[in-house]
């Protein structure tokens, strides 16, 4: 009897250990089938990502290119000259202005590229207000009021303006009224057949120069909140330099030319400005 | 005596012919459930491996393509609307690894306003595409359509 006991005793615990040994297998067999679904699950994770990847890079590849014809249209079409450097900006142009060959073919192409890519929209309502241009990211703005004013508006990092007018028509008045105490150096030169007239004037406040030219009102504005007007009725070239606070940040022009490229289907979505750098 | 000897060898016997049994089924099914879970795992692993092959080649060949496309934009290739120029330059380009399709579409004369060069589509590659535009110095709008695929290895 005794030894029966024993006996099933021995059984008993085969059995349990068995029992464990089978579970432990079996969890371990568990955790491999688990880890195998990662796997899978993780592979079809990157292939989706990499779908979208190469979706933003399509994207990103038009944006670019967009941003790239835009530019070009306003380089060749706006006669503008532009150049900059670490401290200066340095605008040519001629009074009146004439931006009708631009406007046409940016409208040209904007309803071009909307009508070839659903997904983009361009909106460029203030560019076709103003024509204006921003030196970023110093936010030095040069913009066009109709076809004969140029306005700077005020930026604390202007430390300069200095313009050259020069007029096929002579000169019959010149009336500068400068008040100083200020923090704006003020360099003007007018040139003309006949005569020319110049203000140079450091830590400017505010300041007038009123001019004559063939019969025609010519004047500069600095306000004393720091706004720059140039306006002339007659026809003029014009250089006008904003010198600023020497910056080490890369600089570039902005133009007022949203971009704005929406897939809801693969929610992307990204908006831009044109921008293109600068020649010095 | 000499029975009762005989029957507890029987049973001794038995019990280890049992045990026998059941060691070689359990065995078995060990043998059988190791080679399911393996198979799994390999077979996931293998979706990986191929996942990332073809994120790789994908982004590669977009590159490759959209690369090309650049160059020959920024060197003006395209305002020639020619289209032996736009192959030659594309041509000189293009990796030995890989072939391409340009399509040129825009308001120009030649060829109603569409220039196609390279290769053509094939039909089951993995092909990559994609869009640009440019502007010629006449103020010609082009839009460029691209597809790039690897060679086929012979």
């Amino acid at each position: 009897m005794l030894t029966k006991t024993n006996k099933m005793k021995e059984i008993e615990k085969m059995g349990k250990k068995g029992m464990f040994y089978t579970l432990g297998l079996s969890l371990f067999a568990l955790i491999l089938l688990l880890l195998a679904v990662l796997f899978f699950r993780h592979a079809q994770s990157v292939e989706s990502r990499n779908v979208e990847l190469s979706f933003a890079q399509k994207y990103y590849d038009l944006d670019v290119s967009i941003q790239n014809i835009f530019t070009e249209a306003f380089l060749s079409k706006s006669t503008i000259d532009l150049t900059s450097n670490s401290n200066s900006l340095t605008i040519e142009e001629s009074f009146p202005f004439d931006f009708t060959e631009l406007d046409n073919l940016v409208n040209d192409l904007k309803s071009k590229v909307e009508n070839d890519f659903s997904a983009i929209d361009i909106s460029q309502n203030d560019f076709s207000s103003y024509h204006s241009l921003t030196l970023m990211p110093l936010n030095i703005t040069y913009r066009h009021s109709g076809n004969n004013r140029i306005i700077i508006p005020a930026n604390s990092d202007i430390t300069a303006y200095n313009i050259t007018l020069t007029f096929t028509e002579n000169i019959t008045s010149c009336t500068p009224n400068i008040v100083g105490g200020g923090t704006v150096d003020l360099y003007f030169y007018a040139q003309s057949p006949g005569n020319d007239c110049q203000v140079s004037q450091s830590n400017v406040d505010e300041g007038d120069i009123g001019l004559t030219v063939g019969g025609e009102e010519v004047s500069i504005h600095l306000e004393s909140d720091g706004e720059f007007i140039i306006e002339s009725n007659a026809t003029a070239q014009s250089i006008v330099t904003v010198n600023f606070y020497q910056t080490n940040q890369r600089t570039y022009f902005q133009l007022p030319i949203t971009l704005e490229i929406d897939d809801p289907v693969l929610s992307f979505y990204k908006r831009s400005m044109i921008k293109f750098p600068i020649s010095s | 005596m000499i029975n009762k000897n005989k029957i507890g060898k029987n049973r001794i016997y038995k019990n280890r012919i049992d045990k026998n049994k059941k060691g070689f089924i359990f065995t078995l099914d060990l043998i059988v459930g190791m080679v399911v879970i393996f198979s799994v795992i390999f077979v996931s692993l293998f979706f990986v491996s191929r996942g990332s092959e073809i994120g790789i080649s994908e982004h590669h060949l977009l590159r490759v393509g959209s690369d090309i496309i650049s160059i020959m934009d920024e060197e003006k290739v395209f305002d020639s609307l020619d289209h032996l120029t736009i192959e030659d330059k594309m041509r000189e380009l293009l990796p030995a690894n890989s072939e391409m399709l340009i399509r040129v579409e825009g308001n120009f004369s030649t060829a109603n306003g569409t220039i196609e060069v390279g290769d053509d589509l094939p039909q089951q590659r993995f092909t990559i595409s994609g869009k640009r535009v440019a502007l010629t110095d006449d103020d010609i709008y082009l839009k460029i359509t691209y597809f790039v695929w690897a060679r086929k290895q012979e």
